[in-house]
C-alpha cells in the first residue's frame, strides 16, 4: 500500500488517507482482511501525528471500509460486494471514455477501436 | 546520596592534588605551632575542597540539573555536610602518610603524630567554621557568599589567637570561673564536650540550610 | 484517563515579568509544543513543574498527583532534557552517570548503553569535549534509561543542525509507539512541531493564547492576503498581526472557511505554519 500526503494541499492530511486507502480498497489492492498498519506506526512512518491518523481510520470505520478490533488490529472489512463492484464498473467507465475520447482526438474509427480491444482482452493484462 | 559526595571528590580531581600539597606546605611552614599543625592543616584542606565542590556546582549551575532528579533538597545539603566529615577522614589518613614518609627521609623537619585530642580539636574547628558559611552558601549560592566567607575565614584564622588570649587574661570572675571549671574537666570530658559542640552547630547549620535551600528559586 | 500532565491556573509574580493563569493538559500517547516567542515564559513554565520554582498559586499534577506532594516519585518518572546541559563539564560520561543512575529507581543499564551507543557516544569522554548535540543527546540517553513515562524537554534543540533535530524527532516517533508515554517538547523553532506533535499549546507574555489540536489549528487558521481596502470591513478585528506593504496587507484568521465564503475571489488563502501563528500573534501583541 502506498500513501503519500502532501503537506501543502488544501485537502487537510487526514482526507487525503481516507481518500487512498478507499482507492486502494476499492481497485483491489489492498484486500478483504488484509491488515492495516496500527495508527502509530502509520503516524511514525508518515512523520504527522497520530491524531491525525486516528481520525483517518475512525472515518474509514464509518464509511465501512475497515474495521478497528481492539487488541487485534485494524483489518480492511468485508466489503459489500455489490457496492463494490459498481465503484469499479465505474472505474472502468472512466477509462473508456478517456480511451473514446482520445480515439476520437486523432480520429480513430469505432471499428478500429473495436479491434483494439479486442486484440487486448485476449492478452493477460 | 551517597553519590554526590563522590560526586564533589570526581569533579575536584585537580584540586585533590592541589590541597595534598598544602599539607605538606603546612608541615614544613608552620613548625611552630608544633601539633597544631595538624589541626591548621586539616582545616585548610578542608576548606579547600568543600569551596572547592560548591565552586564547581556553581560554575556548572548543577542545582538546576540536581534539583529536576528525583531527590529532596534535604538530601543534597546532607551530603555536603557528609563530605566535611569525609574530607576530614582523607585529610587525616593523608597527613599521616605524609608525616611518616617526611619522618622517614629524615628530612630536617620535625613531626608531630596525631592524636586522637588533634582531631577532635581539628572536627571543632572545621564544624565551627563551616556551620557559619554553609547556610550563606545555600542561601546566596558560592560566589556571592564567597565574599562573606573570604571575611570570616580571615576573621575567624586571626581573631582566634585573640580569643584565646581573651580567655587566658580575663577581666571578669564569671570568665575565670568558666575557665578553671574547663580547666579542671578531664581530657575526656573536653573531647566530648567539643564533639557534642561541634555535632550542635552542625545540626543548627544544617536545619538553617535546608530552610534557606528549600526557599530558593533556581 | 488521567491526564499524564496537567496545569491549572498556574501563576508565578517576578519584578518585571507575570506568568498567569497557565492552564493547559495532555493526555498519554499524545506529544505536546509549547510554543512562544523568547521571554514568553516557556522556561519558567517548565521549572514550576519540575518544581525547580516555587509557584504562587494553582495546581500541577503529574500522573494524577500533586508535583509538590509527590515530587521524588513523580520525578523518578520523568526523563527531562533542559537547554544549557549543566553537567560536571571536567567528568566524564560514565562518571557523570555514575552520579545520576543510584538516584532513579528503574534505571536500566543495559538501555543507556545502548543508547549510547546508537547516538555514537563515546563513555570515557569528559563533558567538555562533547558538542552541543552530543551534550543534548547525551541528557536524552539518561532521559531514556530509567523507564520515564514523560519525557520533558525544554528547548532541547535550539543551536543544533536540522540534522540532529531531524533524529530527535526520530527518536520522539519511535518513542511514543508507547501509547502510554508522553512528550511535552517547549520550542521556538517551530518546524520541528509542524509535523510531530499532536498538540500545541502557544504561550506569550505570560499568558496561553491557544492550547489545542495540531492539526484543528493547520486546517482551520488561514494565512490571508488582500488589498488593503479589505481592512475597514466589518471583519477586520477578526485579522491576527495585520501586515501591510504597499500593495496589500497579510494577515492570519482563525477560521478561513468564513472568509473564503465573505472574501472569495478577493483574497487569496494559505495554510500558515506554526511559525507563522506564532509571528502573528505575537505582532498582535505588540501593535494591540
Amino acid at each position: 500500500m502506498d500513501i503519500v500526503i502532501s503537506n501543502s494541499s488544501e485537502k487537510p492530511i487526514y482526507e487525503q488517507i481516507v481518500s487512498q486507502i478507499k482507492d486502494a480498497i476499492i481497485k483491489g489492492v489492498l484486500k478483504e482482511a488484509e491488515t492495516l498498519p496500527s495508527i502509530r506506526s502509520l503516524a511514525r512512518e508518515l512523520k504527522i501525528s497520530v491524531i491525525t491518523t486516528k481520525r483517518a481510520y475512525d472515518e474509514l470505520q464509518k464509511e465501512g471500509f475497515i474495521v478497528i478490533v481492539p487488541g487485534k488490529g485494524t483489518f480492511v472489512a468485508a466489503q459489500n460486494k455489490d457496492l463494490l463492484r459498481e465503484s469499479r464498473i465505474r472505474i472502468v467507465e472512466e477509462k473508456l471514455i478517456e480511451a473514446v475520447s482520445a480515439a476520437k482526438s486523432i480520429e480513430l474509427s469505432f471499428d478500429e477501436l473495436l479491434e483494439m480491444l479486442k486484440l487486448f482482452y485476449k492478452e493477460d493484462y | 546520596m551517597l553519590s554526590l559526595v563522590i560526586k564533589d571528590i570526581l569533579v575536584q580531581k585537580k584540586t585533590f592534588v592541589g590541597a595534598l600539597f598544602y599539607l605538606v606546605f603546612f608541615v614544613f611552614v608552620f613548625q611552630s605551632l608544633e601539633g597544631n599543625m595538624y589541626t591548621a592543616a586539616i582545616v585548610a584542606f578542608a576548606y579547600l575542597l568543600v569551596m572547592g565542590g560548591f565552586a564547581y556546582d556553581d560554575k556548572s549551575k548543577s542545582d538546576i540539573m540536581l534539583n529536576s532528579l528525583p531527590i529532596k533538597r534535604e538530601n543534597v545539603v546532607m551530603a555536603k555536610y557528609i563530605s566535611i566529615f569525609a574530607y576530614i577522614a582523607i585529610g587525616t589518613i593523608a597527613y599521616i602518610v605524609i608525616t611518616f614518609g617526611i619522618s622517614t627521609l629524615n628530612m630536617y623537619v620535625k613531626t608531630y603524630p596525631v592524636t586522637l585530642e588533634l582531631i577532635v580539636g581539628a572536627v571543632f574547628a572545621v564544624s565551627l567554621l563551616n556551620s557559619i558559611s554553609f547556610p550563606l552558601i545555600f542561601k546566596l549560592g558560592y560566589t556571592k557568599a564567597r565574599v562573606l566567607n573570604m571575611i570570616l575565614f580571615i576573621s575567624i584564622f586571626f581573631g582566634a589567637p585573640l580569643l584565646v588570649n581573651f580567655f587566658s587574661k580575663p577581666n571578669s570572675e564569671f570568665i575565670t570561673a568558666v575557665v578553671n571549671f574547663l580547666k579542671n574537666q578531664s581530657d575526656v570530658a573536653i573531647a566530648s564536650g567539643l564533639l557534642a559542640l561541634s555535632f550542635l552547630f552542625l545540626l543548627i547549620s544544617y536545619m538553617i540550610s535546608v530552610k534557606l535551600y528549600k526557599g530558593r528559586d533556581f | 484517563m488521567t491526564p499524564i500532565l496537567e496545569i491549572k491556573n498556574l501563576r508565578k509574580e517576578f519584578k518585571d515579568f507575570c506568568l498567569k493563569d497557565i492552564s493547559l493538559s495532555l493526555e498519554r500517547g499524545f506529544i505536546m509544543g509549547f510554543i512562544g516567542p523568547n521571554g514568553a515564559g516557556k522556561s519558567t513554565t517548565i521549572k514550576l513543574i519540575l518544581n525547580l520554582m516555587k509557584r504562587d498559586s494553582g495546581e500541577i499534577n503529574i500522573f494524577g498527583k500533586d508535583n509538590i506532594a509527590y515530587e521524588r516519585e513523580v520525578k523518578n518518572r520523568i526523563g527531562f532534557v533542559l537547554d544549557e546541559s549543566h553537567y560536571y563539564e571536567e567528568i566524564t560520561i560514565r562518571e557523570m552517570k555514575s552520579i545520576i543512575a543510584p538516584f532513579y529507581d528503574k534505571w536500566d543499564e543495559g538501555i543507556f548503553k545502548k543508547y549510547v551507543k546508537e547516538f555514537g557516544l563515546s563513555m570515557d569522554k569528559k563533558i567538555k569535549e562533547l558538542s552541543k548535540g552530543m551534550k543534548m543527546k547525551f541528557s536524552l540517553a539518561v532521559a531514556l534509561s530509567h523507564d520515564a513515562e514523560l519525557l520533558i524537554m525544554d528547548e532541547p534543540t535550539s543551536g543544533l543542525d536540522p540534522v540532529v533535530r531531524s533524529e530527535l524527532l526520530d527518536i520522539l516517533s519511535d518513542l511514543m509507539q508507547d501509547e502510554n508515554k508522553g512528550v511535552f517538547f517547549s520550542t521556538h523553532i517551530t518546524s520541528d512541531l509542524d509535523k510531530i506533535a499532536d498538540y500545541i499549546t502557544f504561550i506569550n507574555n505570560g499568558e496561553i493564547v491557544l492550547s489545542t489540536a495540531k492539526d484543528d489549528i493547520l486546517d482551520n487558521f488561514g494565512l490571508v492576503k488582500g488589498a488593503k481596502e479589505l481592512l475597514r470591513g466589518n471583519d477586520s478585528k477578526e485579522f491576527i498581526g495585520i501586515q501591510e506593504n504597499q500593495y496589500g496587507f497579510e494577515a492570519l484568521v482563525q477560521n478561513k472557511e468564513e472568509f473564503r465564503k465573505l472574501y472569495g475571489d478577493k483574497i487569496v488563502i494559505e495554510k500558515p505554519t506554526l511559525e507563522d501563528i506564532m509571528v502573528y500573534y505575537t505582532r498582535r501583541g505588540i501593535n494591540a
